[in-house]
């Protein structure tokens, strides 16, 4: 029977359309899906929290095919004539049920599955950390049908469907929560209530997951959902028909105190994903366990680095991946004797990746002595620029030659290089190499401390 | 009259008004607790009020309406821009109080192409599923990239500026073809 309704009821179409809607978002746009440490394609907590993003088109979908196909019966006007046999209606509705449940789990798990073959190719850190938030997609989506057949039967219109669609597209629209600035709602309604949508914003970088509770709090909260709506199309008796909400109400209840107050609740690090793994020997090479396929790509070319910032005095003395993201002013914190690399900073990204250009790599590793930039990502005014020509300038002290150290070559690098860090490196390299180290040192200093200033130490020996 | 008040009970229109009234006016509310005006929220309005109005495109019996000797094209057309005029000027009139949620252009634009394009679901698909075109298309561009690619101007017409006009192309050819396509054609079973 189950086979029958698997063919003919709503269940394949929707299997298919979950899989196609999906599908096209990812592949057919460019979004931030794509990007950084934390894209669907990369790293499985990746995948699995992009997934869950998708749910914002997917999930207010699920109610309106559950609606449709709870509407079946009515249509067919043959109701009264099921109350004649004698099998019990929880049987049939079991039937229909199920079907819809396999199907709603089958085309979330092939948009899984179709990542995962992606996934499998890129990631070298395995782990079941993304399994909960796969478990929870699923149940949403069964939840979300298995309502929508439960009041569509409770009320058979042809409004029905879009109804509980389009309200369940609004829940999502409100509730979603962003980084930044909270969901749509956040100066009336608490980021807890906002949770009880299974939309949830992809991550930047691989290293931070959904927190555990987050998980079971909203498990519990679409268990619920399901076991009222399953209820809904089951019942027999009005009675029956009116306790049905309590699994629904008793869910919410239970997840409310579960789900996190705030936004930096909702997540959690994965101590498994940032973990340092090092290379052999010394100097010390350090990236993230979760990044660790670069790591011989990289220890080579830092170890030269190493060896060329040895001769300036206080420069760092190993290299170690960072896991906080770059912020958006400022920098982030610094650790003295370390030059910190991050993988989604693009002149990074391009070195690693740059077969015409071996010496790159080495060149950014150098870049100011060792010392992080002091401007945030959307910080790009002239003190950015002049910082930007001074590490240039900084890199080719060590390495000899002044060479862009961005990737990109682009015209906009390149007249910047010419304007600003040539003449600087013309003044710079005809200085007695005792001089071109004092220098150096005094520009790592006054770059530790993000005094400015550094262009001129480099050309004239002095801040200002 | 008589043939009015008929040809609105024979496709639900009452209910789906009423519907349409209460998402607008519940949706507007929304925005309004939440202070800033909200692209999503605007767009949403038009968004159900075409969605729930969609599933009065089917009449109960289309065997029926084809034996009827009536001039089914010119009135099909006449309700499908009935519904683009209710449901934008449901907004338009509720906008006068508070702050306005969004521009009068975007608003004529996003209606009609939203209406075209449940007119086509109901050609398509029928009445009762109708609803799930507008609805997919606000769905499905809520996760589009705003980029300046015709690509991603198209798929997201519902929230370019006014006056882009890969999105008042796509307007257009959604509304006049959906339009065109249902008065000719009329619903599917």
């Amino acid at each position: 029977m189950i086979r029958t309704e698997l063919r003919r009821s709503a269940a394949p179409w929707a299997a298919v359309l979950i899989v196609g809607i999906a599908a096209v978002l990812l592949f057919a746009f460019s979004g931030p899906w794509w990007k950084g440490g934390g894209a669907w394609n990369r790293e499985w907590t990746g995948l699995a929290r992009w997934e869950r993003n998708t749910l914002m088109l997917v999930w207010p979908f699920a109610i309106g095919v559950g609606a449709l196909q709870g509407l079946r019966d009515h249509r067919s006007g043959m109701a009264e004539l099921l109350t004649t046999t004698s099998r019990p209606r929880w049987r049939r509705a079991a039937q229909t049920a199920g079907a819809m449940a396999i199907a709603m789990t089958a085309g979330y798990l092939v948009i899984f599955a179709i990542g995962a073959v992606q996934v499998a190719g890129n990631a070298t850190y395995f782990h079941w950390g993304w399994a909960p938030i796969l478990l929870v997609g699923v149940l949403s989506l069964i939840g979300a049908a298995w309502l929508g057949m439960g009041i569509a039967r409770l009320a058979p219109s042809v409004l029905t469907p879009p109804l509980l669609a389009v309200t369940a597209l609004a829940v999502a629209v409100v509730t979603q929560v962003s980084p930044v600035g909270g969901s749509l709602l956040s100066g009336s309604v608490p980021d807890r209530i906002a949770w009880l949508s299974p939309v949830q914003d992809g991550p930047d970088d691989a290293f931070t997951s959904v927190a555990g509770r987050m998980n079971l709090g909203q498990g519990l909260w679409f268990l619920g959902m399901a076991v009222t709506g399953f209820v809904l199309l089951a019942a027999t008796r009005a009675a029956t028909k009116l306790l049905a909400v309590v699994p629904l109400l008793a869910g919410a209840a239970v997840a409310l105190p579960l789900l996190p107050a705030t936004v930096a609740q909702a997540q959690e690090v994965d101590q498994g994903a940032v973990a340092l793994v090092c290379a052999d020997g010394l100097p010390r090479v350090c990236v993230t366990n979760v990044h660790q396929e670069f790591l011989g790509a990289l220890v080579q070319p830092a170890r030269e680095a190493l060896a060329l910032l040895g001769k300036v005095p206080g420069a760092p003395t190993s290299v170690e991946e960072v896991t906080t993201g770059e912020p958006f002013y400022g920098r982030r914190p610094v650790v003295a004797g370390v030059v910190q690399i991050d993988f989604d900073d693009f002149d990074l990204a391009s070195g690693l990746r740059s077969t015409t250009d071996p010496d790159r790599l080495r060149r950014y590793l150098v870049a100011g002595a060792g010392t992080p930039t002091c401007y945030g990502r959307v910080e790009m005014d002239e003190n950015y620029e002049r910082e930007r020509a001074a590490r240039a300038v900084s890199a080719a002290g060590l390495t000899g030659e002044l060479r862009p150290l961005s990737g990109s070559g682009s015209a906009y690098f390149r007249n910047e290089l010419e304007t600003l860090a040539r003449p600087a490196w013309e003044s710079f390299r005809v200085l007695p190499a005792a001089e071109q180290i004092a220098r150096l040192s005094a520009m790592r200093v006054a770059a530790e401390t993000c005094r400015g200033g550094t262009l001129e130490i480099l050309t004239n020996g002095v801040a200002r | 009259m008589r043939w009015f008040v008929l040809y609105a009970r024979s496709r639900g229109i009452p209910l789906a008004l009423a519907a349409i009234l209460l998402s607008t006016t519940s949706f507007w509310a929304l925005a309004a607790l939440d202070g800033a005006p909200d692209p999503e929220l605007s767009v949403l309005i038009l968004v159900a009020g075409t969605a729930f109005a969609a599933a009065g495109l089917t009449g109960q019996d289309i065997a029926l309406d084809r034996i009827a000797a009536i001039r089914w094209p010119p009135r099909r057309a006449v309700h499908v821009l009935a519904i683009a005029v209710v449901v934008g000027s449901a907004l338009l009139f509720l906008q006068n109080w508070g702050d306005p949620l969004s521009l009068a252009g975007v608003v004529l634009r996003d209606t009609f192409g939203l209406t075209g394009l449940a007119a086509l679901g109901a050609t398509l698909c029928g009445g009762q599923y109708a609803w799930t075109f507008p609805t997919g298309w606000f769905a499905f561009s809520l996760g589009v990239p705003i980029d300046a690619s015709v690509l991603s101007q198209v798929a997201g017409w519902l929230w370019q500026p006014p006056g882009t006009p890969a999105a008042t192309a796509a307007s257009l050819v959604l509304g006049i073809g959906g339009t065109l396509a249902y008065a000719v054609c009329g619903n599917r079973r």
